[in-house]
């Protein structure tokens, strides 16, 4: 029996205390989802799970589901909740492409049965030089607008009211930190960044004042009843940040201080960057500028190895995530995906500042016993006090076979 | 070649590893002024700032900003040579390689960039683009006769695409003619294993070495 509630649990995990166990993250949001497509994903997750008679599954263009039974996620022992504004406004146009209003226009482009961001050449700002192509643009989006906010409030109040998960508020319907990558292109801000500051300064200062707007908005109708507020903002490849640290201090930094300060003065929920691959050398930033917790956790990528990052930095931030979908979740068997994470428990959970999470969306082709294997095992070893003696043998060789290595 | 001619080779080697196209393209005219000649301007100069870059990109002390924007700077320089570079062969090419990211991911920069560093080290380039079905990749390399397929994936859901344009190869009967290279996030050298790659290279520049390596050049 659960001694305490998911929220209390969550909550003492990130003032890094120990609760009754590990918090377990999964759910209806883009980068914790499971996506509905071949050969397993949601639907054969259900089958193995004996969950019948789900609701059709419900998926954002790029494949998530975002309407998980309830039942799969209380199997695994989920301690969340997501709320996400209404987002309903999507133009189909041709060649393949969609045009996602509330997104500031953003293109996607159908490949196969999944929707993904369409590339640089059908970014519709790929070209803009001035900011007068940027203001001239006409698919701003109005943040202002009721829809997206509708009946919000009332949901938040009830989840907050009538369950005990903890909830957390998403920002995908601006996508703030990365946006000017949607709208002009990687290449484009790869660039920008060093070629024209002014303008790349004064596109983001545009993409601010829609968010803002949103955020004021959003987080006036459920910044009493929320308990994470997510930002997402990819910084990591591989192997390095996507920008060096001198980049990243004077592109990225100072959005990341007004995002926080703003969502400070609304709500006061903990605050929590998602940012892929390898974020060493950042992490220091991304404490600094006051955010109490990191997901992903991406194991392989470089200097991401789960003890390193709890010596160093594992009393300042909350982790979230580290059960890896790139190799361990696909390319393992069962056995060996409860040996990751009864390693990933070992080194991360003393102490608190830890939640159990996939490090991004599970693929769908990811085997269900897999999944459920790794659920199982952060429920069954993640109990305080931990009790696990060693590293096992399987999850040592994962790190050790080769540099980003696979035994 | 005299102390002045080589300090400008410096210097435009320089100027390719900050990314300046101005530069660039100032120094490769006045080394023509000079006499130097359009091949020497090239791998003494140029090619020599890309791999100068390559070493601190190892180290982990460049960027994907500054590879994308020396990319562009050789490019401008290539410009200025362009016009004489027919009348005075540029070293022999090192091999063709089709160049593509797998059906289903439209992913296209890591791709980019491992154009450019091949391309300045002497291969010829075929990119094809993102998207690309088995049987595209199988119809390209066959009508381009490359010596070198390239595969790049970042997701891991469609990484197995990879497996399916080695067996459209295969039914083929063209697997042998050609070297496959693969890379991206979602796969690694056991993977590469797995499928039945000839190769896996982490990054742009040990892409250099795995092709040559490929081709005994």
């Amino acid at each position: 029996m659960d001694q305490i509630t998911h929220r209390e649990r969550v909550l003492r995990t990130i003032e890094h205390q120990e609760p009754d166990r590990v918090p377990i993250l999964f759910g209806n949001h883009s980068v914790y989802s499971i996506n509905d497509m071949p050969p397993y994903g949601y639907r054969a997750l259900c089958e193995y799970l004996g969950i019948k008679n789900y609701p059709t599954p419900v998926v954002n263009p790029v494949g998530n589901t975002l309407n998980i039974d309830r039942r799969v996620l209380d199997r695994f022992h989920v301690d969340f909740e997501f709320i996400s504004p209404v987002a309903p406004d999507v133009e189909v146009l041709p060649n393949n492409l969609i045009r996602v209003l509330h997104l500031n226009g953003t293109l996607f482009k159908q490949v196969g049965n999944l929707y993904t961001l369409a590339g640089d050449t059908f970014c519709p700002l790929h070209d803009a030089k001035t900011i007068e192509d940027i203001e001239n643009y006409p698919y701003w989006t109005d943040y202002n607008n009721p829809l997206y906010y509708e009946g919000k409030a009332k949901e938040a109040k009830k989840l907050h009211e009538e369950s005990d998960y903890a909830i957390i508020s998403d920002d995908t319907p601006v996508s703030f930190g990365e946006m000017y990558q949607y709208l002009l292109g990687f290449d484009r801000k790869l660039i920008d960044i060093r070629r024209r500051p002014e303008f790349f300064h004064a596109v983001m200062e545009k993409i601010w004042q829609g968010c803002q707007t949103f955020l004021e908005n959003w987080l006036t109708e459920v910044g009493d009843y929320i308990d994470l507020q997510l930002i997402y903002d990819d910084q990591g490849m591989q192997d390095r940040t996507i920008f060096s640290l001198e980049d990243f201090r004077k592109f990225i930094k100072p959005y990341w201080e007004r995002y926080i300060k703003l969502v400070r003065k609304y709500t006061k929920a903990k605050l929590v960057i998602h940012s892929c691959g390898s974020n060493y050398t950042i992490f220091p930033e991304i404490i600094e500028v006051g955010f109490d917790a990191y997901h992903t956790l991406q194991p392989f990528a470089w200097n991401m190895e789960p003890w390193r990052l709890k010596k160093e930095f594992g009393n300042k931030i909350c982790f979230i995530g580290g059960f890896d979908h790139q190799k361990i979740l696909p390319r393992s068997t069962p056995s060996e995906v409860k040996e990751f994470v009864k390693g990933l428990i070992y080194d991360y959970a003393p102490g608190g500042g830890y939640i159990f999470a996939p490090t991004h969306d599970i693929g769908g082709e990811v085997p269900p016993e897999n999944i459920v294997a790794g659920f199982d095992a952060a429920f069954e070893y993640g109990r305080y006090p931990i009790e696990i003696k060693n590293r096992p043998d399987f999850y040592e060789r994962a790190f050790t076979s080769s540099r980003r290595g696979f035994p | 070649m005299n102390i002045q001619m080589s300090k400008l080779l410096k210097k435009l080697a320089n100027s390719i590893e900050e990314g300046d196209e101005e530069k660039v393209k100032n120094y490769c005219r006045l080394l023509l002024e000079k006499g130097a000649e359009p091949t020497d301007i090239i791998e003494r100069g140029m090619v020599e700032g890309m791999r100068s870059l390559g070493q601190k990109f190892e180290r982990k002390g460049a960027f994907i900003s500054d590879l994308l924007m020396a990319g562009a700077a050789f490019e401008a320089g290539m410009e200025v040579l362009k016009p004489l570079i027919t009348r005075v062969k540029r070293k022999e090419r090192l091999g063709r390689i089709v160049l593509g990211t797998v059906q289903g991911d439209l992913h296209y920069i890591g791709k980019r960039l491992v154009a450019i560093v091949l391309e300045t080290e002497g291969f010829e380039v075929i990119d094809i683009g993102e998207d690309v079905s088995p049987d595209e990749f199988a119809t390209s390399t066959e009508r381009t006769k490359a010596d070198i397929l390239g595969m790049s994936c970042l997701l891991s859901t469609t990484a197995g695409y990879m497996k399916q344009v080695i067996e459209e190869l295969e039914k083929r009967g063209i697997r042998k003619k050609v070297k496959i290279m693969i890379g991206g996030a979602a796969v690694d050298e056991e993977f590469a294993r797995t499928i039945g790659a000839d190769a896996y290279a982490p990054d742009a520049f040990r892409a250099v070495d795995v092709a040559r390596k490929l081709l005994r050049r």
